[in-house]
């Protein structure tokens, strides 16, 4: 390993030297802008850009305004009481982390998840993608300007958001998935509404394609603007569609599969230009791959349980006669008082914004000992340093609006 | 040294490793061009909008959603039923439901502030104590109505006070090909 | 000529100055034409978007009222002068701007027999020259704010100034050279004669309404207020009843280039029948109104389809393509003027 560890540290020193040399002290050309918390353009974060003229000499991201210390919370908590706790952070696509927190508590017990569970699963943490990369697209739109993106974005959101409302009963913080299974069945009306919801999403795609894809004015903005090289981006640690849009094809879902997705056939769409309109473009293709598996996976979903035995058989008469009859698992009184032995375990998801990562350290308490969890936001602010030097000031919220940098995701 | 633009052979060995399963879609940017005929699609795709509007909005307080089965909104306990296990205290995750001593007799009761809906009590309960309703948006006039004793936790939120009135028509959401989401009135 | 009122004898001439300025086409138009234009922009954002826009105000008639709502809750709420500004500047800055915007009402004719209030030989260069300055008072409102993202804005708006209103001078001078006249009464009776300006000289018509769009400050040309990058320009701060003058100055200046337009490109009161004094006052100012209110719907629906461009791009737009479209333009006025004599 040391051999790499040479190349990032020259990489890393001529990266440094790059950025710090355009300096100047703050004078007569050189303003500083605090684009600050208080800002339309700004999100929950800081970013002091120094601006010489129109062109941003140098960028400082000043994070941690959403810190609500989730990892410490959890340290006081059942390990059950975790699961609504951390989908908080990330409250857009909250499935993957529900998923990754669950998976990792999996592997630490040695719980198996019989197959409709996973694939129950995979159809809301699709859903929840979806919705994901809406709300990219729609922050990316209102920062240009275009207002109508920006509805027609949590419009069609919507849509998705009440097929998940239909499936679990709530909109946005599901808590869906415990260890062992998930909480309740699809209903009947189920698989008709999925088609209707899907085909009105293709449907629109089409139109998103007139008004925002190939509009000359959102072109003009979004070409060659934010070039992240693919080096560059590897060896900063960025993920999700912001590396698949510099040309490395990295994704969790394909190379580590996890809950149903080594059974379903699907493609990830990487690009090779690497600026801001190919990560927009990279979002909209997976919402078209989204499509694909959430159909096959409705199509393909095996009968049977959705709760793993190892818990169904500390089911009292009366909670097997609820299961019987509603398919909706009650909880046995073990779950909130969790005890997994000794250890610790690792867990990696495709979230909507990258690769989250989940490493839980047991000591046979009810509580964990550490919990750490690396979410995808956190990852990609590095890019506010490296990416904007050299753009101009309205650069800055298209390069913003293409990362889909959620802040309190990366605060947690 | 000047970074070049070609993967160090280095690192590309360190990630040869799991691509082979991988299966790739090529994106490719369409190229710039033909700017006239870009122009005029973009205004009449709104246009289209101006002409016939396709509102996917509701007009809520005048119009009332009902949600569909299974949604986890507010609660109330069975007083009857309820053996006082605590099992719903030790396993809410924002300490909204506690159990008071109360005669010799553990009783449940509520902070609604602090209720996430998430219904995890409603689902440890081993003898099925809770009762759900589909409401979630009952206001309260001041914070100490929100914390409730067992004498309002086992009423159901129609009868809070202030009661939380049927405010316009009842519609359901439906999903639909065109429209997205549709309105249909029941009542 | 006078009127008698009882005992009052009022001339005739300043009964039609007072309806002219007060009435129609001045305050009292503005400002019902502006309170529909701001409900039209975004009952019609709201269309687009899959909403309904402003409803609750005036719920019986879609919501129409809500401009006065606003005014209203504008007027009530406080005033804060910020420390650091420069006084003078920045509690005159904007009311210059609309008084400057709204001056040349007084030069515009809307009927054939009548003269506008202040009757100058070459109005429409003076209208030009008059609405030239406005922009020049909202330069001075973002220095005078000791802001830094305000002086940003008002860089931005001196740029694009400079870059839009040129074209705009040539465009509408080459209509000039055409009617052979800078008097806007013989523009519209020339037009009577021989065809509208805009079938006359379309690629004029192109560059002035591009250059209006932009001047007002309308998507995709929204540039100096842009909300994302900047707070709201030369604007930012600003709150009570000096935002709602600076939220009016861009409408203001849309109406009166909109009238503008429409009489030198498209006909202005034309097609007009009747020879009754009265009653051409009425109906031209009605007809001209109503191709002004045309031309501003069109502005303002570009707002749900346009993001906003950055400020070089716009720039090179403006001194690449615009000015060169103005210059031709020019010449094939001059050409076109030969044959028609």
């Amino acid at each position: 390993m040391s051999g790499s560890q040479d190349i990032t540290q020259e990489l890393a020193q001529e990266m440094f030297r790059v950025v710090e040399t355009g300096v100047k002290e703050e004078g007569e050309r050189l303003i500083e802008l605090q684009i600050g918390p208080t800002h339309p353009g700004s999100g929950h974060m800081r970013i002091l850009a120094w601006v010489d003229g129109d062109i941003i000499v140098r960028c400082d991201p000043d994070i941690g305004f959403v810190h609500r210390t989730i990892e410490k919370l959890s340290e006081n908590r059942a390990y059950i009481k975790t699961i609504p706790l951390v989908e908080r952070p990330s409250l857009l696509d909250t499935t993957p982390m529900t998923i990754g927190y669950v998976n990792a508590l999996e592997k630490l017990m040695g719980i198996e998840v019989p197959p409709r569970a996973r694939y129950l699963r995979t159809i809301l943490a699709e859903i929840t993608r979806i919705a994901s990369h809406f709300y990219g697209i729609g922050i990316l739109a209102i920062f240009l300007g275009h207002s109508t993106g920006f509805m027609w974005a949590f419009g069609d959101r919507e849509v998705m958001i009440e097929l998940a409302t239909m499936l679990t009963g709530a909109r946005i913080t599901y808590a869906y998935v415990i260890p062992g299974g998930v909480r309740r069945d699809m209903p009947q009306n189920f698989p008709d509404a999925v088609e209707k919801g899907l085909r009105y999403i293709e449907k629109r795609l089409k139109e998103w394609e007139k008004i925002f894809l190939n509009n000359p004015v959102v072109e003009r903005r979004l070409r060659d603007v934010g070039i992240l090289k693919p080096n560059i981006a590897r060896m900063l640690g960025v993920t999700g569609p912001n590396i698949r849009a510099s040309g490395i094809d990295y994704d969790v879902r394909m190379i580590e599969p996890y809950e149903a997705y080594d059974e379903i056939d699907f493609m990830i769409p990487v690009a090779e230009e690497g600026d801001a309109y190919a990560r927009g473009l990279i979002r909209f293709k997976e919402i078209e791959q989204s499509i694909n598996i959430i159909r096959q996976a409705v199509k393909k979903i095996p009968e049977g349980e959705i709760i793993s035995p190892q818990i169904s058989r500390l089911f009292n008469p009366l909670m097997k006669k609820i299961y019987a009859e509603q398919k909706r698992v009650k909880l046995p009184s073990l779950m909130a008082t969790l005890k997994p032995p000794k250890g610790e375990a690792m867990a990696r998801v495709e979230a909507g914004r990258g690769e989250a990562l989940f490493h839980i350290i047991s000591d046979g308490s009810t509580n964990p000992y550490r919990f750490r969890f690396v979410t995808p936001s956190f990852r990609n602010v590095i890019l506010f340093k490296y990416l904007i030097p050299g753009h101009r000031i309205a650069d800055l919220p298209a390069i913003y609006g293409s990362l889909d940098y959620f802040p309190p995701e990366a605060d947690r | 040294m000047h970074i070049s633009e070609e993967l160090d052979p280095r690192i590309k060995e360190l990630i040869s490793r799991g691509t082979d399963k991988v299966k790739i879609l090529s994106v490719k940017t369409p190229p710039p061009g033909r700017v006239v005929q870009r122009n005029i699609d973009a205004l009449a795709t709104g246009f289209k909008y101006v002409v016939k509007p396709m509102r996917m909005t509701i007009d809520y307080p005048y119009k009332d959603i009902e949600y569909p089965d299974g949604y986890r909104g507010m609660f109330r306990v069975d007083a009857d039923k309820c053996i006082g296990c605590s099992l719903c205290d030790i396993v809410c995750p924002a300490d909204a439901i506690r159990l008071v001593l109360r005669d010799k007799k553990k009783v449940p009761t509520i902070n609604w502030g602090r209720c996430i809906f998430c219904h995890f009590c409603v689902d440890i309960c081993p003898v099925e104590a809770f009762e759900t309703y589909k409401v979630h948006d009952v206001a309260f006039y001041r914070f100490e109505d929100m914390l409730t004793t067992l004498q309002e936790f086992t009423k159901g939120p129609e009868e809070y006070t202030p009661p939380r009135k049927v405010i316009g028509k009842k519609f359901r959401v439906v999903i639909d090909e065109n429209r997205g989401l549709r309105y249909e009135s029941i009542g | 000529m006078t009127i008698s009122l009882g005992p009052l004898e009022i001339p005739t001439r300043l009964v039609y100055d007072f309806l002219h300025i007060f009435i129609l086409p001045g305050f009292g138009a503005v400002l019902i034409l502006i309170i529909l234009i701001i409900w039209a922009e975004r009952k019609i954002a709201g269309l687009v978007q899959l909403r309904y826009g402003p409803l609750h105000v005036s719920r019986r008639f879609g919501g129409i009222l809500q401009l006065v709502a606003d005014l209203i809750r504008y007027t009530f709420q406080e005033f804060i002068v910020p420390r650091g500004v420069d006084r003078i500047a920045y509690l005159t800055g904007p009311v210059l701007a609309l008084i400057f915007a709204i001056i040349p009402i007084a030069f515009i004719p809307v009927s054939p027999f009548i003269e506008p209030p202040i009757y100058v030989s070459s109005n429409m260069l003076l209208v030009l020259a008059i609405l030239s300055m406005a922009p020049i008072f909202i330069i001075i409102t973002g220095y005078a704010s000791d802001n830094k993202f305000a002086f940003i804005g008002s860089l931005r708006e001196a740029f694009l100034m400079i870059s839009y209103e040129i074209p705009f001078i040539i465009s509408i001078l080459s209509m000039a050279l055409l009617f052979k006249s800078l008097d806007m009464s013989v523009v519209v009776s020339s037009q009577a004669n021989y065809l509208p300006g805009v079938i006359l000289n379309p690629l004029a018509a192109l560059v002035a309404y591009i250059a209006i769009i932009r001047i007002t400050g309308r998507f995709p040309f929204e540039i100096s207020e842009a909300e994302s990058e900047l707070v709201m320009g030369p604007y930012t701060e600003y709150s009570g009843l000096m935002y709602g003058v600076a939220m009016g100055i861009a409408y203001i200046k849309l109406y009166v280039y909109s009238i503008l337009y429409s009489i030198v490109f498209l006909g202005g009161w034309l097609p007009i029948l009747s020879t009754n004094l009265v009653e051409s006052y009425f109906i031209g100012s009605f007809i001209i109104l109503i191709k002004a209110s045309l031309l501003m719907l069109i502005a303002v629906f570009l707002r749900s389809v346009y993001p906003r461009y950055r400020v070089d791009q716009a720039i090179r737009l403006g001194w690449s393509q615009v000015l060169i479209l103005s210059i031709i333009s020019l010449i094939w006025s001059l050409i076109l003027s030969y044959f028609l004599r």
